[in-house]
């Protein structure tokens, strides 16, 4: 094969003194130089179709890179119009017979080679040409150079193409390297700012965590310290000892359950996550769970809160679940709700269960709608208003498990009303 | 400036306004400086707290939690040192979130949660045996 002549052939242009080899010699070195620079294909395309033409002063050369069953015939440098953009089946053209054959092909009289298809030929000035394979296994491409006069191309003529098609074997082979490093710098680059934005983000989680578990620790720590006064303290009048024990002892109770609570969404959170966040559905009354949710935040709003149900709501479902969700609405109905009345209501709308908690407190901006829902998202500033940003996350899961929907109506400033709309036997849990 | 002097305070202040939204520990405060014999006002937020303040009969000594909601206490804070009036009310600053309590012309900041003693001492000096011994 004469590809692996190439060398030798070149090694005796060097040698030669003849001045069209040197020059020729001198073109391709200049040619590797600039394909080594060359960083995207247009850039490979301009070096070579250039240099091809100069290599050995043809009056036209072109760049084809084949394309499935077709020969593409992307450039040319030439004295008048090749075919540069069109295509030709890799069966029917010179360049997909150099391809197909993986060696040059020198023809010296186009109209008298079965190769040629002679009607692409005759609109143009070519009379003679070379052309060689872009990459000689599985070659990808191909390179021809064209004459106007018989010419036939000479040995050295055609091994200095035949390594210009090799130097730009490699530079397409670098370019698509390039290509894929900077892909994947890219892509590395993106997956580096999400992490840092979810560890910006889990930190200040885990500051905002500390806090709330920090709150119940203060009213249980005043009671220790209330009651070692209150036990060294003599001669109490017994009915306001009890009294006093009483208080104390509803408020301890009060801060293990918030404790409990928090430390449960905790769990939770990270069950949600690794896709552990179960269900356990059984015969049960929402009205009840409604009802008992409701009275066991009352202690921790200012303000009244009403309940209205109405309708009957024994179905199936994970009461303790649906207890944690309306706790979640509540506790923010009441932080955000300005110590204004929250409105509870439980009814049936189209065979579904309806619960919704109004505030009428400081409201959600329409672009942040959706966003609180989101885990450790939040619409205001944590140094008015506390909480982990988990509570509306968890309620969202708890009403999707069970088959139904949970939406929010607000305007900032005009309260919020959060809708929850609950199949009462939910399909997937029977 | 705020209460640089005792002796502008006010003869009969025997209590304590304690601003804080989280009701046990606002109840618990209650309980433990009544059971102390102090006597206690208590507010949810800033805005009731400013309310108590304008009482004839009012408290001597605040003590402000600063995270919360209507009116938090860097807003009261502020409302406060601007009221030349209300400004001789000396303020104790008690919040978890003490690096931020800085230049609010508050008397003391204490970090939650607290030992009991170190409220009691602070509300000792300010409205019990300790300040009186200031007052003519």
């Amino acid at each position: 094969m004469f590809t692996e002549h190439v060398g030798e052939v070149l090694g005796e242009v060097a040698n030669s003194r003849n001045s069209a080899h040197l020059a020729g010699v001198a073109r391709l070195v200049q040619a590797v130089q600039d394909l080594s620079l060359a960083r995207n294909l247009a850039a490979v395309v301009d070096v070579t179709r250039h240099a091809a033409r100069d290599l050995v002063g043809a009056e036209g050369s072109t760049f084809v890179l084949r394309d499935q069953d077709q020969c593409y015939y992307v450039d040319e440098d030439a004295i008048e119009p090749l075919w540069k953009g069109k295509r030709f089946p890799l069966e029917s053209c010179v360049s997909g017979w150099a391809m197909l054959n993986r060696e040059p092909v020198v023809i010296e009289d186009v109209y008298a080679d079965e190769r040629v298809p002679t009607a692409a030929y005759r609109p143009t000035f070519v009379k003679s040409l070379v052309m060689v394979p872009i990459r000689t296994e599985s070659p990808i491409g191909a390179i021809g150079n064209y004459w106007a006069q018989e010419h036939r191309a000479e040995a050295w003529e055609v091994a200095l193409l035949q390594s210009l098609a090799h130097s730009t074997s490699v530079a397409l082979e670098n370019v698509q390297l390039y290509a894929d490093l900077q892909g994947a710098l890219r892509a590395s680059e993106s997956v580096a700012q999400e992490l840092s934005r979810q560890l910006a983000l889990r930190d200040d989680f885990i500051s905002v965590a500390a806090h709330e578990l920090r709150t119940p620790l203060t009213p249980l720590l005043i009671q220790a310290q209330f009651l070692e006064r209150l036990s060294a303290t003599e001669g109490f009048d017994p009915d306001r000892l009890r009294s006093e024990l009483r208080r104390s002892s509803e408020v301890s109770r009060r801060q293990v359950s918030a404790l409990s609570h928090l430390v449960n969404d905790l769990l939770d959170v990270s069950r949600l996550q690794l896709g552990k966040f179960r269900f356990d559905f059984a015969e049960g009354d929402l009205a009840t769970a409604v009802v008992d949710t409701v009275d066991s935040v009352r202690t921790l709003s200012v303000a009244p809160i009403r309940l209205k149900v109405e309708g009957e709501f024994v179905g199936r479902w994970d009461i303790p679940r649906m207890k944690q969700m309306l706790r979640h609405l509540l506790l923010n109905a009441i932080t955000y709700g300005e110590s204004k009345p929250i409105d509870v209501e439980l009814d049936v709308v189209d065979g579904r269960a309806r619960l919704s908690v109004q505030d009428a407190g400081i409201g959600v901006a329409p672009e942040d709608q959706e966003r609180i829902f989101q885990r450790f998202e939040r619409a205001s500033s944590i140094k008015r208003f506390g909480g982990m940003g988990v509570g509306l996350y968890l309620a969202r899961a708890v009403v999707e498990g069970h088959g139904g929907s949970l939406g929010l109506r607000s305007a900032l400033g005009e309260g919020a009303t959060f809708v929850a709309k609950l199949p009462i036997r939910p399909a997937l849990a029977s | 400036m705020p209460m640089s002097s005792v002796a502008v305070r006010p003869r009969l202040c025997q209590g304590v306004l304690i601003v804080e939204d989280e009701p046990d520990i606002r109840e618990s405060l209650k309980q433990m400086l009544e059971f102390e014999g102090y006597r206690v006002w208590v507010a949810p937020d800033g805005a009731k707290g400013l309310e108590v303040l304008k009482q004839k009969d009012r408290p001597c000594l605040v003590l402000l939690d600063l995270m919360m909601p209507v009116m938090d206490g860097w807003a009261f804070a502020e409302v406060l040192n601007a009221d030349s009036n209300l400004s001789r009310n000396p303020v104790v600053v008690v919040t978890a979130f003490a690096d931020t309590a800085r230049g609010l012309g508050a008397q003391r900041i204490i970090r939650k949660p607290f030992e009991m003693s170190e409220i009691l001492s602070v509300v000792d000096r300010f409205c019990g045996k300790e300040a009186a011994a200031y007052v003519h």
